[in-house]
């Protein structure tokens, strides 16, 4: 293998090399595995786990929170034949919290009215308790089945007795005793109070009369009735007016039992509100008394309502001011007095005012505000008897999009500057003091627009390696005015390198004319212009005659000359040569063939003279091919070896071919392309 | 035809198809937009319409629309850090997805308190087959009602953060796998734990994310996480122009020679490489062709 090969081999394997050269790993755990092939492993302790910790929230009474873990269990992993027990145990067990605090509440709720000797309420509450409970304890029981399924499938009997799996299993089932023992409790304190018998106490009666039983927010209700036992009134006992469940006032009775009061209707504006009596024993009179409740009371409560329309611009800018306008609808008489005024955006109190039935109302937008939807909400507070009003509205906070008019020429020449001009504006009007930058390629131009959004500057495009083609300039505007969106966008410039364009005639240049002769100077060839022999047409030169004169040296001119004359008399013979060997092999010198070549082939038809017309051959590439100087030796030399090869190649009785007479004026004329 | 020439051509071929394996062979590395197997990112890719940078000196100078994805599996150079803050400085969505990188290198960067904890978020309950591929069903109050259920894979945490900057958390029957020996251990802290959050930072947003796996093609389908990945990334109601750094994944040799072919390709592009490659062939040519006419046997 010669250098150069082992050169390119190395080249080759070095490139190969660097395309594959591996990149840094550096990861010391997985950071995943395919899910489809992944295996699965289910963890039974953590489900026991976590069902034990929802039911501790059982126990709390914080059902939501309960209901909150469970509803998760769609999530969770578990075996296909586990699934419908664990969405079982999710719904009984929500289902379950839920009653447990009900339970909870009412019973808190006994107690108060054990307390207030409220028998006959106690007497419709405990049943209701009562059927929670059964529930509870039903939905309790479907919860151990669950668990105990559960724990069949995961074979929890057969695991060890410490194992965590037994361990998570039977905490579970300790919360689930716990939960019994809670209802158990419950069901205790649902037992009749052992304080006296009713029939000891003396029953009590109350009555309530509402007067009006119509009237409008802010005026004054009277309440009154009788507080009696057994048809004798009851002086001097305090009653309770529950309005809608809650007390509100507390009066005494008369010596009569007569109790009478006032109430004045709050601004609720509601239809109707539940007024109630309510005497219960205090002091003495427990242990005497049972407590009573007269019937409920409705008070159609009278108010007025307006309907608020309120309506905004179409789109709202940033930092600008948006128009709100609104017009109260009243179905009824309108309020005398200006009416309070709150308007919000997104919950957020911007703007207070007084109005009456239209108004509007200018609101700044906070340059920061996000784009997009935005919620306005105006309320405006109650006043006597009208309602309170709110109404909403869409706002769409948008930031306009600049328009840039930008003039780009048509053509640019690079290196070189491109002037550009042009105007931002958008539809709120132009864009002033805007900053403006223009990249094009690797050059970059900052600007403001002035106050009528115009521009005028130009950019200096550097030298590329394009030659010729577009490229795009890429503008970014950045307004200062929050209500303008910033812009980039970008236009196409054609451009045209001049100096590329410039470079690469001069290389086209070089290939054309310079590189050849380099190409041909390294590899050896002369690249100097070929001698082209003449016909000679000029008599040889004659015999040198002695003389007594001074011979004069020739000059250069002069050697230059005879070198050719000697040159083609060399060729004579030797294009006779060829043509005496054509004649007899009737073949041609091929293109491209050496005249090494032809004399090796041919050569054989002249016989022994043929290694004559060799030497006659090598003499000819010498001169064609070498620094060589013909000299009159080689052209002796040339007749010489023709004459033998003529000579030696006649047949014997058959005359001899004429020998040319070189320079002679009747001589052949041999075309030069033959050589 | 002489030994010599038979092996020169005999190794042309061998790397010309070489090259052409390489550029048509799918790449089969983690995280390759390229890859279309199980953990290649190409349908994120396609879904979100992604552009692969192969270095961050590619970030948009304008970044008020763009959202850089970044997998951090090698480490940073500081220029590289500065590059990605000036992006978030400026405007720009960060979506930081790390679970065993160098996340850390880029937060202690941005000056934020938050951290991976590099350690494993092993579910055994919430999870999908095992622990190590687990369920997300917290979320904070703006999430919720959009996103109900994400799926990690190999995940990790994210500590150090308020719980207003947390966007999900995973179940309380969670845990961080110190040791890593697969067991709840006692001194092994339970969840929940946060695994996305949300910054404000500079004009930008930074968000963090504590598994990738999230984003590969086996992945991205399940569940809700093509949601939440463009909850994340588009949530001001803007579409982003994605763009995924390349540069910080770890690369097979052939994603490395693909990278290397692609670059070779565009060097070769300018019209003074090709001017040199044609200069150098005419004269390889010319030269050849010039020597055998002149040579006599």
């Amino acid at each position: 293998m010669t250098g150069n090969m082992k050169k390119r081999m190395v080249g080759v394997i070095i490139c190969a090399a660097i395309l594959a050269l591996p990149g840094n790993v550096v990861l010391a755990i997985e950071p995943h595995e395919d899910p489809e092939t992944a295996t699965s492993v289910f963890s039974g302790i953590s489900l026991f786990r976590y069902y034990s910790d929802s039911l501790n929230f059982v126990l709390q009474k914080n059902p939501v929170e309960v209901e909150t873990r469970l509803e998760k269990m769609p999530f969770v992993n578990v075996p296909e034949n586990l699934k419908e027990s664990t969405n079982n145990f999710a719904l009984t067990a929500v289902d379950m919290s839920y009653l447990v605090a009900t339970i909870d509440e009412n019973i808190n709720s006994l107690r108060v009215l054990m307390q207030q000797f409220r028998l006959e309420e106690l007497d419709e509450l405990i049943p209701v308790i009562s059927d929670n409970l059964s529930r509870a304890n039903t939905q309790l029981r479907s919860v151990e089945q669950t668990i105990e399924t559960i724990g069949n499938v995961l074979k929890v009997s057969s695991a060890p007795a410490g194992s965590d799996l037994r361990l998570a299993y039977n905490e579970l089932l300790e919360k689930i005793d716990l939960i019994r023992e809670t209802l158990v409790l419950y069901q205790e304190l649902l037992e009749p109070p052992d304080i006296t018998s009713e029939e000891l106490l003396e029953p009590t009666a109350i009555t309530a009369v509402v007067t009006p039983d119509i009237a409008f927010v802010g005026d004054n209700a009277q309440i009154k009735g009788i507080l009696s036992s057994r048809g004798r009134p009851l002086a001097g006992r305090e009653v309770d007016i529950l309005l809608n469940g809650t007390r509100d006032v507390t009066v005494k009775t008369d010596i009569q039992g007569l109790y009478i009061a006032t109430l004045q209707v709050p601004y609720l504006y509601i239809p109707e509100m539940d007024i109630q009596a309510l005497y219960y024993p205090r002091e003495n009179d427990i242990g005497r008394y049972i407590a009573s409740a007269s019937s409920v009371v409705k008070l159609k409560v009278m108010f007025y309502e307006a309907r608020l329309e309120i309506t905004v611009e179409d789109k709202s800018y940033p930092g600008l001011e948006t128009t709100v306008t609104g017009k109260f609808d009243y179905n009824g008489p309108t309020p005398t007095d200006e009416r309070d005024l709150e308007i919000y955006l997104d919950d957020i109190l911007i703007a207070e005012a007084k109005i009456r039935d239209e108004f509007t109302q200018e609101i700044k937008l906070d340059p920061a505000i996000s784009t997009g939807k935005h919620v306005i909400t105006i309320s405006s507070a109650a006043v006597g008897r009208y309602a309170p009003v709110i109404a909403s509205a869409m706002l769409n906070v948008i930031r306009v999009v600049p328009v840039l008019d930008l003039d780009v020429p048509g053509l640019a020449l690079i290196p070189g500057s491109i002037g550009l001009r042009g105007r931002v504006y958008s539809e709120l009007g132009p864009l002033s003091g805007t900053s403006i930058e223009m990249e094009l390629g690797n050059s970059k131009v900052q600007l403001l627009s002035s106050d009528d959004g115009n521009f005028d500057t130009v950019i200096k495009a550097g030298p590329s390696w394009s030659v010729i083609g577009s490229q795009n300039m890429v503008i970014h505007i950045t307004p200062q005015e929050p209500w303008h969106a910033p812009l980039t966008t970008s236009r196409t410039i054609l451009q045209v390198n001049m100096l590329n364009l410039g470079i690469i005639f001069g290389v086209f240049l070089f290939f054309c004319i310079f590189l050849p002769g380099r190409l041909k100077g390294w590899s050896g060839v002369s690249t100097r212009k070929r001698i082209i022999p003449e016909i000679a047409t000029t008599q040889p030169e004659p015999v040198p005659v002695y003389s007594g004169r001074v011979t004069a040296i020739p000059d250069a001119q002069e050697n230059t000359k005879s070198a050719g004359e000697l040159l083609n008399r060399v060729f004579y013979w030797y294009r006779f040569l060829v043509r005496f060997i054509q004649e007899k092999t009737k073949e041609l010198i091929r293109p491209q063939q050496t005249l090494r070549e032809f004399a090796l082939e041919n050569r054989h038809v002249l016989g022994p003279a043929g290694r004559y017309f060799t030497e006659i051959t090598i003499i000819g590439e010498r001169l064609l091919y070498s620094r060589h100087i013909p000299t009159q030796e080689d052209v002796e030399k040339t007749e010489q070896l023709s004459h033998r090869i003529l000579e030696e190649s006649e047949p014997e009785g058959q005359e001899t071919q004429p020998a040319p007479k070189t320079g002679g004026s009747g001589e052949e004329k041999i075309e030069d392309e033959d050589i | 035809m002489r030994i010599s020439s038979a092996l020169l051509a005999s190794v042309v071929v061998v790397i010309v198809i070489s090259l052409l394996c390489i550029w048509f062979y799918p790449s089969i590395q983690d995280f390759m937009a390229g890859n279309a197997m199980w953990n290649g990112i190409r349908e994120f890719s396609a879904e979100f319409s992604t552009e692969q940078i192969d270095t961050l000196d590619e970030l948009p100078e304008s970044p008020e629309k763009g959202a850089l994805v970044i997998i951090p599996y090698l480490d940073y150079a500081e220029e590289e850090l500065v590059r990605i803050k000036q992006f978030v400085d400026d405007g720009g969505t960060l979506l930081l997805m790390d679970d065993y990188g160098y996340g850390n290198v880029v937060l202690d960067y941005l000056g934020m308190r938050a951290r991976f904890t590099n350690k494993p978020l092993l579910d055994p309950l919430f999870c999908y087959k095992n622990q190590s591929m687990p369920r997300i069903s917290d979320f904070a109050p703006r999430v919720k009602g959009k996103i109900d259920v994400i799926m990690l894979n190999h995940a990790t945490t994210i500590a150090n953060i308020t719980p207003s900057k947390a966007i999900a958390w995973s179940s309380t029957t969670s845990f961080l796998d110190l040791n890593e020996n697969g067991t709840l251990d006692p001194d092994e802290p339970e969840g929940p734990f946060a695994v996305a959050a949300e910054f404000r930072l500079g004009k930008g947003r930074l968000l963090l994310l504590s598994d990738p796996s999230v984003a590969i093609n086996t992945m991205v389908g399940r569940d809700d996480n093509y949601d939440f990945i463009s909850y994340l990334i588009n949530r001001e109601g803007e579409q982003k122009e994605i763009q995924i750094d390349n540069s910080h994944l770890t690369k097979a040799p052939l994603d490395v020679s693909k990278t290397r072919l692609l670059d070779t390709r565009e060097a070769m592009a300018n019209p003074y490489a090709l001017l040199g490659i044609n200069a150098i062939i005419f004269g390889v040519v010319s030269r050849y062709l010039l020597k055998k006419g002149e040579t006599i046997e």
